[in-house]
């Protein structure tokens, strides 16, 4: 069974995974286990404030996990319509309007902080959506506790701690 | 009154200013959007330099040469203690407390103290310490900003006060556009310039260090001594370890140090601007000590030992490189100042108004509480910084115990110890910052040969440990706790061939899908 779900264009294919592993992890025989994709709650916010400078206004876009309820701001990105089996797909577990509330917590001390701002500006939602990124999970033959998680959009990494069910005891 | 000082003195707020409006006009047309505000760095470099400037302040200027001016050699044990401190801070808790605060959701250290050792006192003690201790130190600043301005400008020390305060206080209120980690980082260029502008005609006066060292020791050979001059600090280790301990363990109970922690990124990142903030340091926090020492030969009858750097830069350099210097110090003085009243509004109205006061507090009122509080430390700071105004180096080293005695043992054991409780946590910031007090006011440094930061320090972390045990059975640490710990200490088995470049960030996505995996689920 498939599904449309939107998800992060991401342009990191799975050959450039591979690549990604060999750079990093030297020798081994890597091979791609599966494409994932994982759920965030995707809310563009808008601020407005009177500063003694004059009226500034930002968009910002935030992304918050919506497994692991971490929240981050994020750069632009282009979004698609893409069909995936229905074990490709995670599934979220946190509900949009706690996301929400996530989201607009985390911006506003980002906000504040970076800016140094003094001032309680206009805020709104000017964009929402349950989006997907998709990611690699790369391993090597016979050596799982070789394996990486490559972030699909840019090609960055994290190593994964499979050794436990996938090594001998 | 030098116009061209004052004309360059000038010229740098112009181009302070002039960065935050280009960018509030970029950031009116909303191109910067995800900017400096997204995901994007702005990179390692000026990453570590924005910090630095926040960092470092008024009294790297008039704090840290008075302290040479006056105690030679033995001054630059601040110095290394300075200079370590940050590598220390990351060494120990960095990791640790980055995995720990995303794992329990805190974006503020008072956030994160609060909630690894949950109760309301946590948040009501660590705040209030704060707010005070923060606001004291911003004192300092005042101090600094009122006596750079009289000795540039020639008025009166009161005038000067009141046009250094005013700046200050402009500046933080004009805070809110998107340019200041550039503008931050124009500061700490200003302030590398000038210093290392000072240290260079101070050393080409003298002839150089070795010159500089006969000449010292021909006027008084104790002032190249490790113990002090006249070695009024004679074996007397609890007071060297204090002035070690001060800016290296001291930094650990600053609120917005420990809130780096938690921001940090990849790690590669993270130890490429080590690298550069540790470069800086030794650059820029050596240079006003050894400024200090040399200004013993260059003036050797200074009324007010806390001028002596700006003194040495009237003396030595061009009036055009003494605008450039007297710019530096109001860098320092305000990179600071406005991040320190920031902090303290930010915490007054959001941890105690909020919090304890009203629970139904808009964002608006908040902001009108941080507006007042910050007035208001104006206010207070200026008829204190007039009337009675204590040195300089004094305000800085009291604040920087005080905090550091009473947070740093909760910091580290908050990651490295799973007893430490909250009826601890709170035993160790009350035994430390009282007791650090009390030793300063009671002067039970020279009697006890301890400083107040090293004594702070032993009975904070006394009382964490002896506290905690002792109620471990009516307090255990919450299973929620004891379980993010467990996922804090756990390091993957990262491949030794594998090199640390890997994103930090995508470690809640990648600790989310091994559970999965294990689960056998998707």
């Amino acid at each position: 069974m498939t599904q449309e779900i939107v998800a992060i264009r991401g342009g990191v294919t799975s050959t450039e995974a591979l690549q990604v592993f060999r750079s990093v992890c030297g020798g081994g025989t890597p091979f791609v286990r599966r494409r994932l994709y994982y759920p965030y709650f995707w809310f563009r916010l808008r601020y407005r404030a009177r500063t003694l400078l004059g009226e500034t206004a930002l968009q910002v876009s935030c992304l918050v996990d919506a497994r692991t309820r971490v929240a981050s701001t994020s750069d632009r990105f282009a979004l698609e319509r893409v069909e995936a089996g229905d074990g490709d797909v995670v599934e979220p577990r946190l509900a949009e309007d706690e996301a929400r509330g996530i989201a607009e917590r985390y911006v506003a001390y980002v906000v504040k902080n970076r800016t140094k701002a003094l001032v309680a500006p206009d805020r709104d939602v000017v964009d929402r959506e349950l989006i997907r990124k998709p990611f690699w999970i790369v391993e090597c033959v016979k050596r799982p506790d070789r394996s990486i998680l490559v972030d699909g959009v840019t090609g960055r990494f994290h190593p994964l701690s499979l050794e436990r069910e996938a090594l001998p005891s | 009154m030098n116009a061209t000082v004052i004309a360059f003195l000038v010229l740098y707020y112009v181009v302070v200013l002039g960065i935050g409006f280009w960018a509030m006009r970029q950031g009116a047309s909303e191109d910067l959007e995800g900017f400096l505000l997204g995901g994007r760095d702005v990179g390692p470099l000026v990453t570590a330099l924005t910090l630095q400037s926040t960092s470092m302040s008024g009294y790297m200027f008039l704090g840290a040469g008075s302290l040479a001016y006056t105690t030679g050699y033995w001054s630059l044990w601040f110095a290394a203690g300075d200079i370590g401190g940050g590598v220390l801070n990351l060494s120990v808790i960095g990791r640790r407390m980055r995995k720990l605060s995303q794992v329990m959701g805190s974006l503020t250290a008072i956030e994160y103290l609060e909630g690894r050792y949950p109760s309301s006192a946590t948040r009501l003690i660590a705040a209030s310490l704060s707010v005070f201790l923060l606001a004291f130190y911003v004192l300092a600043q005042f101090i600094a900003g009122g006596k750079g301005m009289a000795l540039v400008t020639g008025l009166d020390y009161s005038w000067a006060l009141l046009i250094a305060l005013s700046i200050i206080i402009i500046y933080t209120f004009l805070g809110g556009y998107l340019a200041v980690a550039y503008t931050d980082f124009f500061q700490s260029l200003v302030m590398i310039v000038g210093v290392v502008w000072i240290l260079a005609a101070a050393l080409a006066h003298v002839g150089g260090f070795t010159a500089a060292n006969h000449a010292l020791a021909a006027i008084d050979p104790t002032i190249l001594s490790i113990w002090g001059r006249g070695l009024g600090f004679e074996g007397q280790w609890g007071v060297v370890a204090g002035a070690v301990l001060v800016f290296s363990a001291g930094y650990m109970g600053w609120p917005h140090v420990v809130t780096r922690h938690m921001a940090m990124r990849r790690p590669a990142t993270a130890r490429l601007a080590g690298a550069y903030a540790t470069g800086w340091n030794l650059l820029f926090v050596s240079s006003p000590y050894l400024v200090g020492i040399l200004a013993i030969l260059i003036l050797p009858s200074l009324d007010d030992p806390e001028l002596a750097l700006i003194e040495v830069a009237r003396t030595l350099l061009p009036p055009a490189a003494t605008g450039i210097v007297m710019a530096a110090i109001m860098a320092a003085i305000m990179s600071t100042a406005d991040s320190l009243l920031l902090q303290t509004g930010s915490i007054a109205s959001r941890d105690l108004y909020e919090r304890f006061i009203n629970p139904k507090a808009s964002e608006r009122q908040m902001v009108l509480v941080s507006r007042l509080l910050i007035l208001a430390i104006g206010v207070i700071g200026y008829f204190v910084a007039l009337v009675e105004p204590p040195a300089v180096a004094f305000v800085v080293i009291f604040a920087t115990s005080v905090l550091g005695s009473a947070f740093a043992p909760a910091f580290v054991c908050a990651v490295w110890w799973k007893k430490a409780n909250t009826p601890g946590a709170i035993a160790s910031m009350v035994a430390g910052a009282v007791t650090s007090v009390a030793w300063e006011l009671a002067g039970l440094a020279t009697a006890t040969t301890l400083a107040p930061v090293t004594a702070g320090l032993a009975a904070s972390t006394l009382a964490i440990v002896v506290v905690s045990l002792a109620t471990q059975n009516m307090s255990p640490v919450p299973k929620h706790i004891l379980g993010a710990m467990e996922e804090t200490a756990r390091v993957g088995p990262i491949p030794e061939e594998m090199p640390a470049m890997f994103d930090f960030t995508l470690r809640p996505e990648a600790e989310e899908i091994e559970s999965m995996i294990r689960e056998g689920k998707k």
